[in-house]
């Protein structure tokens, strides 16, 4: 008993801190898209140089950084919900609640990781790149978006986890 | 108590399951639950919405969960849908979204670097001498913030810290201050930067500079008309909101130096707005730079410490993260909903009714106002506007005029009960003494003059119009005159146009572009009877040459016209003369 919960514990501490320490190096992401477009506009004006890397390499910058955003939302308990009924009930009924609908988080989650994840093999298979006239290749970029899904299901978890034990055992784990 | 409501609150979400499951059981039984039936998808992914949003689930999970199911009940086919939703937003949707984190970003840092507080002081000495000052000031204030913030809850937010109590401390009616901070903490919706302004310009391929022109004028008005609230009832009952005693007032160097702090913000708002506006940038690369300049802004005001730089990269990282994915889910939802043919059956039946175009309009607005009470502003934007912007337009509506319309609608439901951000930013941050009820009726008079604004704008378009089209159509026409060529409707709006055709001769007298010109009967029409468009045409040594050159004279009638009309210059060419015989 005392082992599992420690087990429990453990998982949902390392996922946490993993997920902490990923969304700190990803928060550089947004500096640096900010950064080159930047450079981008200034060289186009003042330099007369307009680039071709930096539209295609900005946007996908941007779609890394909003997926793999979403697990430190998760962690920091931000991905806003309709409270309107949920903030009167007491501790254990929001534990068993989230128990419950965590069913509906890991439907929608797995289903997206399951077709996201066979995309980006299918992307890795023919070596796909963008259609625009740099065409530079994609295949890898997709493949990386998988990476923000898990995280954000590991995050879920861990935090289904935390409230399943605090809905039986009406203790904090 | 508590646990009083938390019975009450547990009660009716059972009634909501029991009454879903008779739902669903009866429309299983009439024979509803197969994607013919445009009704039974409608009632089956709404309630379901509905019911699982009130557990407490985030709502972009609850919208993609319903997705799912609802793809699985009626044509399992359609959870491809998720992939494809998928792929276009996290690749294509950064061409117009990437604007978002960066004003978030830029947000966060000029919030960060104690703008609210030096605002609130110089307005403190401005405008405390007058009666209702510090409350107009403080409109004031929040128009201004929504101009760096696009979010609107920072406004409302630190306003609640430090403008009510500073309002309360001088006598002001509570209701009256809380109300003027959540009304004030809206306008960040329509004053640009909007990132609602944004995602619309992403659902509905219109150009986010032509929106945030768009929103300015409306977001103006509606400040000035809560100021002239406030300064009438003011007047009328000083106990409302008394004028500040005499020594607190400041002198006039107190007042002057008071702005110094305001200028660096100001910097940087016009130039992302003219950046914008004038399109030497794209609004994109205008966001980079607002950040940047607020960047430097907190770096002058040595404000930039890594603890404040750290906290607003994460913050909005944050941010970010949740609008993916509440975006994710709700285009999910409206791709599933179409993809089961119910957006078009929508669109057929409203299109094919016979009502006035007007009655739709109303009739929308409506529902952008019940679906606000329940749901977040984000997510009624990606679920209604890709069924309702092609109603719009093939209504002859302007869609950048309804995004203003949507807009206001939001700021209304953010002050509108149950679900009602503001308020609960509000109740969040505001003294003790406020309780919810003071809270709630606070709004009342600021939620009738939204409501007049909104009628005002559907009654009158060109309010929201005029500025976008100045800007977009007129000025831009003269700085890029090869734009006008593309876009020649424009001088139907603004003959005086005519001038930049004159005075680019050389992409005048190119054959495609006059042909171009020929064919649009209504903009030959108007140059034609412009006496200087038609002298210079005439006088023009290339316009004979290009005459007896291209075929004009057989294929526009109204070349022939206009050629007989000038005698003058038919006398001088005889060959044209001939031809026109």
């Amino acid at each position: 008993m005392e082992r599992t919960r420690k087990w429990l514990k453990g998982y949902y501490n390392v996922i946490s801190k993993l997920n902490l320490i990923i969304a700190n190096v990803l928060a550089l992401v947004m500096l640096i898209f900010g950064t080159i477009m930047l450079y981008e506009a200034v060289v186009r004006h003042f330099f007369n140089s307009p680039t071709t890397w930096v539209f295609e390499v900005s946007k996908m910058a941007f779609g890394f950084y909003m997926i793999w955003g979403g697990a430190y939302t998760m962690l920091r308990g931000e991905h806003v919900s309709m409270d309107l009924l949920y903030s009167k009930w007491p501790p254990r009924t929001k534990a068993i609640m989230d128990s419950f609908t965590f069913v509906f988080f890991m439907l929608f989650i797995s289903t997206l990781l399951y077709l996201v994840t066979t995309d980006a093999i299918n992307a890795i298979s023919f070596r796909e790149t963008s259609n625009s006239t740099l065409s530079q290749p994609l295949y890898h970029w997709r493949a990386s978006l998988v990476g923000g899904i898990i995280l954000l299901l590991l995050q879920g978890t861990a935090g289904f986890v935390r409230n399943l034990w605090f809905a039986i055992f009406q203790e904090e784990l | 108590m508590v646990d009083k409501h938390s019975n009450k609150s547990l009660k009716i979400l059972g009634i909501f399951s029991v009454l879903y499951i008779v739902l669903i059981t009866t429309l299983y039984f009439s024979d509803m639950l197969n994607p013919s039936s445009t009704a039974g998808v409608t009632i089956f992914m709404f309630s379901s919405m509905l019911l699982l949003m009130s557990t407490g689930l985030p709502i972009a999970f609850s919208l993609a969960s319903v997705a799912i199911i609802t793809a699985w009940v009626f044509d399992p086919n359609l959870i491809h849908m998720l992939l494809f939703q998928f792929k276009d937003f996290s690749l294509e949707s950064g061409k117009t979204l990437i604007c978002i984190p960066l004003f978030i970003f830029m947000g966060f840092i000029l919030h960060n670097s104690g703008i609210a507080k030096d605002l609130f002081d110089a307005v403190y000495m401005w405008a405390g001498g007058l009666r209702g000052g510090l409350g107009m000031g403080t409109v004031l204030i929040c128009a201004i913030m929504a101009a760096m913030i696009g979010v609107s809850s920072a406004a409302t937010l630190s306003m609640g810290i430090i403008a009510v109590p500073a309002m309360l401390a001088r006598n002001y009616d509570k209701r009256m201050a809380t109300g003027i901070v959540q009304a004030g903490g809206a306008l960040g919706f329509l004053i640009p930067p909007s990132i609602m302004m944004i995602m619309y310009a992403f659902v509905a391929q219109e150009s986010v500079g032509r929106l945030f022109a768009a929103g300015l004028v409306p977001g103006v008005m509606l400040a000035t008309m809560y100021m002239i609230y406030i300064a009438i009832r003011a007047y009328h009952n000083p106990e409302l909101a008394p004028a500040l005693p005499k020594d607190q007032r400041g002198s006039f160097k107190e007042k002057i130096l008071a702005l110094r702090y305001l200028i660096l913000p100001a910097i940087i708002i016009f130039s992302v707005l003219s950046c914008i506006f004038t399109g030497i940038t794209s609004p994109t690369e205008a966001a980079a730079l607002g950040a940047a300049g607020a960047l430097v802004s907190a770096a002058i005001r040595r404000n930039l410490t890594i603890k404040n730089l750290r906290e607003s990269i994460m913050r909005t990282l944050s941010l970010s993260g949740f609008n993916a994915y509440i975006i994710l889910g709700a285009i999910v939802f409206s791709g599933v909903y179409s993809g089961l043919g119910a957006s078009t059956m929508i669109r057929e039946a409203i299109t094919s009714m016979d009502v006035s175009p007007w009655v739709v309009i109303v009739m929308m607005q409506l529902s952008f106002f019940l679906l606000g009470m329940f749901l977040d502003d984000i997510a009624i934007l990606f679920l209604c506007m890709p069924i309702y912007v092609p109603i719009i337009k093939v209504l002859g509506f302007d869609p950048v005029w309804f995004a203003v319309l949507y807009v206001m609608n939001m700021q209304m439901a953010y002050i509108t009960p149950p679900y009602g951000l503001n308020l609960f930013y509000m109740k969040a941050v505001a003294p003790k003494e406020i309780t919810l009820s003071d809270i709630y009726r606070s709004i009342v008079p600021f939620l009738g003059i939204q409501a007049v604004a909104l009628v005002i704008l559907i009654v009158f378009p060109i309010i929201a119009l005029w500025l976008p089209s100045l800007l977009f159509d007129y000025f831009q026409m003269i700085m890029y005159p090869d734009l006008l060529f593309s876009r020649l409707d424009v001088l139907l709006n603004y003959p005086s146009l005519y001038q930049v055709l004159i005075e680019n001769p050389v992409m005048l007298f190119d054959a495609g572009n006059m042909a171009n010109i020929l064919s649009n009967t209504k903009v030959t029409e108007i140059l034609f009877s412009n006496p200087s468009f038609s002298d210079f045409l005439i006088n023009n040594p290339d316009f004979p040459k290009m005459l007896l050159a291209e075929d004009w004279l057989i294929q526009f009638p109204q070349m022939k016209e206009f050629l007989t009309n000038h005698t003058q210059f038919l006398d001088a060419q005889p060959m044209i003369r001939e031809l026109l015989q």
